[in-house]
């Protein structure tokens, strides 16, 4: 556990797992030029490693650099030095369009705030995920049709983000982000926009899609209570600057 | 799910913005394209005139008046010339055809033209729909435009009453019989009939026909207040004016003196109408600010959604790549979008366009009396929409470049569109605004030089002029100059100059190659083989506004006669400071 980023940050194992390491990083610092010139290190972390089928939690205040982290390990951020490994693949030596393949079939990311497309409809957005991943047209709508079912949403797969409540679109943007069944699951603020009882649902959903489906979890929150983390990692706000 | 219908629900997601886009553009592009396209058709319209009546003779009413009597029915004209001088005309071996008009007359509103039979030529222009036309010298025979045979409810065979009453006298009824009906011109000529100029001399029992400018059948019609018979009865008949095509330049230039000495108001056409034009329009300048500030208009405004669609997209964009999408994918999806946009707004653009060109051309026909056809397909404003169009499309791609560029993780990590809004608003604007610099330079380029032929002291709209009588003499015919190499070669030709006087030391005799490219919208300077002939006169030539003789001797080299011999037809006149 670490609380200056410029110094590593380490996993606190909180139960018993022997899997092979599905998330690996080694040495990761990102840094961002300032305005006014210099550099804001928004993440240092000397190694982290998140065994399959576990859940992580990523904590710490605003600005820490819990969103850095996740878009470092999605692979939509280069970390400035240091080695990211998914499912065991280096993430920083592949070329970026094998990167985004790469993404689209492996990792599912449930964004803050949901972060649907507003102009497309529940069910398109579900749809729109398993087109980057290669997925026929043919086979897209049965399979956003079972995802949207999986999560209770069904019914809503022709609405508009607009018409759906905070809970509806986190529940379909969790379907766009699993319906691909990646290995890897980001949450970044999950629980931000939801009540006491959906993120108590939402928390239970979690916990089964690791045990059912043997998914890995990483998930920024500042509500580390509503997940049960088999490790967590802490990050400090300090000089980090967090997501630019 | 597919790339097309991702980027249809951009579209149609801000349906309102997109909408507002589009209908921009269309207003926008229409209006440029129609504007040049009418502009080009009054140009056409002015040199075909110009080539079918070169000359217009007259009573001394101002060229203007004249011309725009003659040939537009715009003006009324006096009966001020004698028709001996038709017939002279007609003698003339200078003259290829002289038309007399006699004007100012009048049947239940619709304007009777007397004239000859040779005003109808060519026959295509004026297809009769029923009959034929009035004899040569008939009294009795009148052809009714089309507009005209509805409006009075005659046709071939029915007689057309025409009520004369001159002070003093009782009415006299005279009558005309219906041998033609025009086929619609869409012109000032469908509203009007014809006649043979005796049927008028006949029915005013050799009246001078002057300033007759009344309807004959009308009720409240008085011929008191014309004072018929205070106008002295002239032993000859008189016309108001005479349309004449000389047999050549040479020809117009010795037409033009030998009856202004004869004390008569002689117009040269294309000139007359050009300069009006000119005085209207302020030399075709103000056309083109119209066109240049809706070209801005229209274009800033596409910068200004543009740019609102780059910073709207950007978390679009932003998902997309969190969800897999590569760049390129993101760059297709974001300009298939914007180019749907355009694609309606030219769509649009051309119905707009061609809307307003076909009440353009209307007006031109019937209001001003010119045989125009506007066009939105042809002559510059093809050029127009291409060049718009290519702008369009760069500044569609820039939305697309920006998603290119966009880094998904700050365009996620912070408000919607700060990922585009952090970039520099003014490079992100040099970007769109130098094709639309190129453009303006382009289109103004197009403006000055005219379509075809350059001249520096010329004025862009003395190109036309050159057009229309580009076949101007030279002193061998090309195949006699292949036994002339090393030999001198005298050429000698015409051409029209506008504007102030100036004093000419250089002239440029240019023969174009045809087998080479010609750009059709800008001057192409000659190859070596096609520069034949510079001239400096002694002393600087006074060139004065109207048609001037220009020559010069040309010492064919051997390897150039291939050059000439293919291009002596094509000869166009460039003149030095």
């Amino acid at each position: 556990m670490t609380t200056d980023p410029t110094t590593p940050a380490t996993a606190e194992k909180a139960g018993p797992s022997s899997a092979a390491p599905l998330v690996e990083l080694k040495g990761v610092r990102r840094s961002f030029r300032r305005p006014g010139g210099g550099q804001l290190i928004a993440l240092a972390i000397d190694a982290l490693t998140v065994p399959a089928r576990t859940t992580c939690a990523v904590v710490g205040p605003n600005g820490s650099g819990k969103s850095t982290l996740l878009h470092i390990v999605a692979g939509l951020l280069r970390p400035t030095v240091g080695s990211v490994a998914v499912g065991g693949v280096t993430l920083q030596s592949m070329k970026e369009p094998k990167l985004d393949r790469f993404r689209a079939r492996n990792i599912g990311y449930l964004l803050q705030g949901s972060q649907l497309m507003d102009c497309l409809t529940a069910r398109e957005n579900v749809m729109a995920a398993l087109h980057f991943a290669g997925v026929a047209r043919r086979e897209q709508r049965v399979r956003a049709d079972r995802a949207l079912e999986r999560l209770g949403v069904l019914q809503r797969g022709d609405h508009l983000p607009a018409a759906l409540s905070g809970g509806e679109r986190q529940r379909v943007a969790l379907a766009r982000a699993l319906v691909n069944r990646p290995p890897l699951l980001l949450a970044d603020e999950p629980f931000a926009s939801l009540d006491r009882a959906g993120g108590e649902g939402l928390g239970r959903l979690f916990a089964e899609l690791v045990s059912e489906q043997g998914l890995t979890l990483l998930i920024a929150t500042h509500q580390p209570e509503r997940i049960a983390a088999d490790l967590t990692v802490e990050l400090s706000s300090g000089d980090a600057g967090g997501a630019p | 799910m597919s790339p097309l219908r991702i980027a249809w629900r951009l579209v149609t997601s801000r349906g309102l913005h997109h909408g507002v886009s589009a209908v921009v553009l269309a207003l926008g592009l229409g209006l440029m394209l129609s504007t040049v396209a009418v502009g080009d058709a009054a140009r056409d319209a002015v040199s075909s005139m110009a080539a079918r009546y070169p000359l217009v003779a007259g009573p001394e009413v101002g060229p203007f008046s004249l011309v725009l009597g003659a040939l537009t029915g715009l003006q009324d004209l006096e009966a001020g010339l004698e028709h001996a001088l038709v017939q002279d005309l007609d003698d003339d071996p200078r003259v290829e055809l002289a038309v007399p008009l006699l004007a100012g007359h009048a049947v239940q509103g619709h304007a009777l033209l007397a004239t000859s039979p040779g005003y109808f030529e060519p026959r295509d222009r004026f297809p009769l729909f029923d009959g034929r036309l009035f004899e040569p010298g008939s009294t009795s025979e009148v052809v009714l435009g089309a507009l005209a045979s509805d409006a009075l409810a005659l046709g071939v065979g029915d007689t057309l009453t025409i009520e004369h009453q001159h002070a003093g006298a009782p009415a006299e009824a005279g009558s005309l019989k219906i041998v033609g009906v025009l086929a619609p011109t869409h012109s000032s000529t469908d509203d009007a009939l014809f006649c043979a100029l005796e049927a008028i001399w006949d029915s005013h029992g050799g009246h001078d026909p002057a300033h007759h400018d009344h309807d004959h059948a009308a009720p409240d019609h008085d011929h008191a207040a014309h004072d018929h018979a205070s106008t002295p009865h002239a032993p000859t008949p008189l016309v108001s004016a005479v349309l004449i095509r000389p047999i050549d330049d040479a020809a117009l230039l010795s037409l033009q003196e030998d009856l202004a000495e004869r004390g008569l108001e002689v117009a040269l056409t294309g000139q007359t109408l050009r300069r009006l034009g000119d005085q209207l329009a302020g030399g075709g300048r103000l056309l083109r600010l119209l066109i240049g500030g809706v070209v801005l208009i229209t274009f800033l405004s596409l910068l200004l959604s543009t740019y609102g669609s780059s910073l709207a997209q950007a978390r679009e964009v932003a998902v997309l790549r969190v969800l897999g999408a590569r760049r390129l994918e993101v760059v297709g999806i974001v300009a298939m979008a914007t180019l749907m946009v355009v694609l309606a707004g030219t769509v649009g653009a051309l119905l707009v366009g061609g809307t307003v060109a076909g009440i353009a051309e209307e007006v031109l026909r019937t209001e001003l009396g010119l045989d125009a056809t506007v066009s939105i397909l042809s002559g510059r404003a093809p050029a127009y929409l291409a060049g718009g169009l290519a702008v369009l499309v760069i500044a569609g791609v820039q939305p697309a470049l920006a998603a290119y560029h966009l880094q998904a993780a700050e365009a996620l990590g912070a408000p919607a569109g700060s990922g585009l809004a952090s970039r520099s608003y003014l490079r992100w604007a040099l970007r769109f605004l130098i094709p639309l610099a190129v453009f303006i330079w382009a289109e103004q380029m197009v403006a000055q030089h005219g379509s075809e032929g350059f001249s520096r002291p010329l004025d862009a709209e003395s190109s036309a002029l050159f057009d229309a009588h580009r076949g101007w003499t030279t002193g061998e015919a090309p195949e006699s100059l292949a036994s002339l190499d090393g030999q001198a070669i005298a050429l000698e030709g015409y051409m029209y100059a506008l504007g102030d006087p100036w004093e000419a030391r250089e002239f440029y005799l240019v023969a174009l190659n045809p087998r080479l490219p010609r750009c059709p919208f800008c001057y192409r300077a000659p190859t070596r083989h096609e520069r034949v002939l510079v001239v400096s006169p002694d002393t600087p030539v006074e060139v004065a506004p109207g048609m001037v003789r220009i020559g010069g001797t040309l010492t064919l080299q051997p390897e150039e006669r291939d050059q000439l011999l293919l291009s002596l037809d094509t000869f166009e006149v460039v003149v030095g400071d």
